[in-house]
């Protein structure tokens, strides 16, 4: 476990390697990303089979609370593991399929990456600030690499929502500290018990309302159509299918442990239930995003307001706060990262193929590139939770568990089934414009080797998933014990032995 | 109730609010990204505000504030945050302020809502 610092490290460290030799060996440079994502998969993949016990991992002798520590348990190098592998896909895709860019566009990956895995692992509120932020100006910088006008708009929008939540972020951090006296977030967690229920309620918002931002979260979600657009489609998929992992597990993390009283508790300030909050976010998010997705022209965009309405899904779930679920959360989180960048992959071959990324003008391209219409609607059936693909098992576990809880979770179950309807109208009227006999005849798509390969490996995983669940769930399984303090092996009680408490 | 600590407190207060009016109210992105600086000023004066209080000194070592009691020494932890969050704001601002530039090349404007829809080919 102890190598689980050279997760944040290695990338960092290679993105800086770039710029030096970018300048007279392009093509090293560009060599030296793909395979530094190579590794960090390799390494996290490994690190999840050698998983035993949550570690904390004390950084440069500093202890806890005053030091920074890293905090691995399950959860958290699953997601590193999907970041890893979604960064190393849509890589291979700008390098192979994409249109050329300078090395500097993989040095922004690699800090990307790095960033969200520091997201991921770190035990600490102000370095989870820092990491939120080298996550935000490299995310800028790679949307507006693309399309013009489009993406530079498309970053300006997102950085000034995700400044705006920064200084909610800090805010928060102020009080926090002069309350709790430190922010390491266990310490914080136990801390946070003993506050005043108007300030500790203050408090939750206003960080929720910065990981909601990351998250599409509605109300913070006015970027994203526009970001996802103007991005090139390899960004796209990146922002979908490994930012929205990182977020999401932030998420979890600080209304379940830094915020909550315990899994399955409900976070409660006095007279101020902020679950309830989280619900009904989740409901509007889920409807908004299905809405307006219906409505676009634009496929990216439609694209996009879709993930928004999955992020709805999760954080429905996150309210729920029930062990099915949890299980439900990082089924959903993992099948909607696969289908998503599979959808970005073939989408954006159809935009440059195409030149326009209005559907509409798509009549037939499925029809003369059976390979990736075929593929589209693999990734299109993976969002919806169609049996046998790997959004169903999310989906229905999400699904049992909101009608097992107290409350007015049920409601919510009928707005995620109409919404899925809704979600399957609008991929449907697009998949089956693509295998439409068309009046021209369209343009022929070429893919290269690399292309074919991830998009293969994209599916299998889709469908293999969701016919055979087995293997993950097995490790899965064990995730709502891990994540509840009240269990002996909790986060709280790791990270205080770490502290030698 | 300490003075200091009131006027940091207002200062920060209104330094936000008059940030965050001029990044509701306006569309033109150099007086968003002005907005933008003046709530990052207010939240770093909120955050030293926090960690004040009447008699603390700097905690410097081999300095004429040097003193065996560590308790009169300010706590340093909120000063490097500052530090850490002026530093980013100082990299976002430029960033912001490099796109606005490419935004003004691309459209000859600087108004953040299109007036016409914009291609996108990858």
């Amino acid at each position: 476990m102890k190598y689980s610092i050279f997760l944040i490290v290695a990338p960092l460290a290679a993105a800086f390697t770039i710029p030096m030799l970018g300048t007279y060996l392009p093509r090293l440079s560009k060599l030296i990303a793909a395979l530094m994502l190579l590794a960090g998969t390799a390494l996290s993949a490994w690190l999840l089979t050698a998983y035993k016990a949550q570690t904390v991992i004390v950084i440069g002798g500093w202890m806890p609370p005053f030091g920074i520590s890293l905090h691995v348990d399950l959860l958290s190098l699953i997601s590193v593991t999907a970041v890893y592998g979604a960064t190393l896909m849509a890589t291979l895709y700008q390098l192979f399929d994409g249109q050329e860019k300078k090395p500097y566009f993989y040095m922004l990956i690699l800090l990307l990456t790095a960033a969200l895995n520091g997201m991921i692992l770190t035990g600490d509120l102000f370095n989870l600030f820092v990491f939120m932020e080298i996550a935000g100006i490299s995310s800028y910088a790679l949307i507006a690499s693309g399309n013009g006008a489009a993406g530079v708009r498309g970053a300006l929008k997102y950085m000034i929502v995700a400044s705006l939540a920064s200084v909610a972020y800090l805010a928060a951090i102020a009080i926090i500290y002069s309350t709790a006296g430190s922010l390491n977030m266990a310490t914080v967690a136990s801390g946070m018990r003993d506050l005043n229920p108007v300030v500790g309620a203050l408090v939750v918002l206003l960080i929720l309302a910065s990981v909601f931002t990351e998250m599409e979260i509605f109300p913070f979600n006015s970027w994203v159509p526009s970001a996802y657009q103007g991005a090139p489609s390899s960004v796209s998929a990146l922002l979908s299918g490994a930012v929205t992992v990182a977020a999401a597990y932030v998420a979890l993390r600080m209304s379940y442990i830094v915020f909550g009283q315990g899994m399955g508790d409900i976070i409660r300030y006095g007279k101020f239930n902020v679950t309830n909050i989280l619900f009904w976010l989740g409901v509007i998010t889920v409807i908004t995003g299905q809405a307006a997705a219906y409505a676009q022209a634009d496929a990216k965009k439609m694209l996009a307001l879709s993930s928004v309405a999955q992020m709805g899904i999760i954080l429905f779930a996150i309210s729920i706060a029930s062990d099915l679920a949890i299980y439900g959360i990082v089924f959903a989180v993992i099948a909607h990262s696969l289908s998503k960048l599979l959808l970005f992959m073939v989408t954006g071959k159809f935009v440059s193929a195409s030149g326009t990324s209005h559907w509409a003008k798509w009549k037939g391209l499925g029809r003369e590139n059976p390979l990736s219409g075929g593929l589209f609607l693999i990734g299109a059936l993976g969002i919806l939770g169609i049996p046998l693909f790997a959004g169903f098992w999310g989906k229905f576990s999400i699904i049992g568990a909101a009608f097992k809880a107290p409350g007015v979770s049920w409601i919510g179950v009928y707005i995620i089934l109409a919404a899925t309807v809704v979600e399957a109208v609008y991929f449907f009227r697009l998949a089956h414009l693509l295998f439409e006999e068309p009046e021209t005849k369209p343009v022929s798509i070429k893919s290269s080797i690399w292309f074919r390969i991830s998009t293969a490996l994209l599916a299998a995983a889709i469908i293999g998933i969701g016919v055979y669940p087995a293997p993950i769930d097995k490790k899965v399984r064990k995730i709502p014990t891990e994540l509840s303090s009240k269990n002996t092996e909790g986060y709280i009680s790791t990270a205080y032995r770490a502290m030698g408490r | 109730m300490n003075n200091t600590i009131f006027i940091l407190g207002v200062g920060a207060f209104f330094l936000m609010m008059i940030g965050l009016y001029g990044v509701l109210t306006n569309r033109n992105v150099f007086r968003l990204i002005l907005g933008l600086g003046l709530m990052e000023t207010g939240v770093n004066l909120f955050i030293v505000g926090a960690s004040y209080w009447k008699g603390g000194k700097p905690p410097i070592l081999g300095t004429v504030f040097e003193t065996k009691a560590v308790d009169s020494y300010a706590d340093p932890v909120p000063q490097a945050l500052v530090l850490t969050s002026i530093v980013i704001g100082l990299g976002v601002t430029a960033l912001a302020l490099a796109l606005m530039v490419r935004l003004k090349e691309t459209t000859k404007s600087i108004d953040i809502i299109e007036t016409k829809e914009e291609e996108v080919n990858e």
